[in-house]
């Protein structure tokens, strides 16, 4: 009993460790996760100087609560977003087609607010992709740069048109539409992706040795 | 050592508690970020040098150790609550 | 009934508090007792990152809980006479509150977009 109630605070310190691990499992936003990590590198540091781990204290403060920290948040804020291919066009173009607009409202901002509910549910980020023709958004949503893209792709005189190629996005997305700003297409691009494109000078003995 | 440098020791950590509990508490409530910072910053960072005052009243020897830790709360805590209270208040300009 | 460890302990010019809990006796040093009174500090922003929603204010029960905890580092390096873990106590103090900083950055980045 002297043992415990002389070190009653080890007890007590040593228990927050469970406390903030179970804390950071069963957050469901990745960024909240992410913070609450923090608190739990800070209060794992804390234990294992408690226990005279003084270097494992030190590594766990800078590597494992600063690095990986700021490695994570950078990895989740690149990877848990939309990319949705816009329409930019030059500089004189877009002063006759959207005067005062510039290239963050190349999406009109119903159409963003509609778009961006239904993916705060999934705590992705909605990123818009310029593209400077209408040939080159096609391009980027058949080589799969963007995962949506969004322009007057039918012609000037139709509704803008929002093409997605997934199916999950599509049926996350097409519901909140407004259909009077735009039209939601599910548009499969072909299964298989274009290859890179080969070395182009290939020596002719390598192509020999290839039978069709 | 000697008995007075004891109670004030004492007495510096304790304050430094009361400190803690003071502007820690203000969190639970339902402010805005910028009031919950203010008292935050201003108490736990006046807490924390009176803790570590304390601690120097205990361990004179010690000295440039706590006097580094006095130094860095001081000025990091002043910076961090500049920096958070700028980050957190920009997002309402960009919605 | 009386507590036995007390008289094996080695004299310390300081007093114990004494107090007992469910017949358990509790005989505890005044560095302790702030120590724990730290610990109860220090669960009021554990509770508050758990339980709010906005990340400003995770972020700000985060600010709190690294400056205590170094705190708390350095109090258990001079209870222990510890010189090294005191070293640790400062580094993590003046270093962590840099990743902090760095965080609240890229989040204000992520709010713009």
């Amino acid at each position: 009993m002297a043992d415990l109630s002389e070190n009653i605070y080890i007890v007590a310190i040593a228990v927050l460790l469970p406390v903030t691990a179970t804390m950071t499992v069963t957050q469901r936003n990745p960024y909240h996760a992410l913070v609450i990590r923090g608190i739990l590198g800070a209060v794992a540091a804390l234990v294992y100087a408690l226990f005279g781990a003084a270097d494992v204290a030190l590594t766990e403060a800078l590597v494992g609560t600063m690095l990986s920290i700021t490695l994570y948040a950078i990895a989740v804020r690149s990877s848990m977003s939309l990319r949705l291919g816009v329409w930019v066009p030059d500089g004189e173009a877009m002063g006759h087609d959207a005067p005062g607009g510039s290239r963050e409202e190349s999406v009109p901002v119903p159409l963003r607010t509609a778009l961006q509910a239904p993916l705060q549910k999934y705590h992705l980020r909605l990123e818009q992709v310029p593209y400077p023709s209408l040939a080159a958004l096609n391009h980027a949503l058949q080589n799969r740069e963007v995962h949506a893209i969004y322009g007057p792709l039918l012609g000037p005189e139709t509704l803008p048109q929002l093409h997605i190629r997934l199916q999950r996005l599509y049926d996350l997305l097409h519901g909140s539409v407004p259909p009077e700003l735009a039209i939601a297409v599910y548009t499969p691009v072909n299964p298989a992706p274009e290859p890179p494109p080969a070395v182009p000078a290939m020596p002719p003995a390598n192509s020999l040795e290839v039978t069709p | 050592m000697s008995d007075w440098m004891n109670a004030a020791s004492y007495t510096l950590m304790g304050v430094g508690i009361v400190f803690w509990f003071w502007g820690t508490w203000p969190l639970l409530g339902h402010r805005s970020v910028l009031f919950k910072l203010h008292s935050l910053s201003v108490s736990d960072t006046l807490g924390s040098m009176a803790i570590v005052g304390g601690l120097l009243l205990q361990i004179p020897e010690e000295w440039p150790l706590l006097l580094l830790a006095l130094i860095s709360l001081a000025i990091w805590n002043t910076v961090l609550g500049y920096v958070l209270a700028y980050c957190s208040s920009g997002r309402e300009d960009h919605g | 009934m009386q507590p036995t460890h007390i008289q094996d302990l080695p004299q310390l010019s300081v007093n114990y508090f004494e107090f007992s809990i469910f017949n358990f006796q509790f005989s505890i040093l005044p560095m302790n007792g702030i120590l724990i009174a730290q610990i109860g500090a220090l669960l009021i922003p554990i509770y508050e990152a758990w339980q709010d929603e906005d990340i400003w204010q995770k972020m700000l029960a985060f600010a709190s809980i690294a400056t205590k905890t170094s705190i708390m580092i350095l109090m258990v390096s001079v209870l222990r006479d510890d010189w090294m873990i005191g070293v640790v106590g400062v580094l993590i103090l003046s270093v962590g509150n840099a990743s902090l900083m760095l965080l609240a950055h890229v989040l204000k980045r992520m709010n713009q977009l």
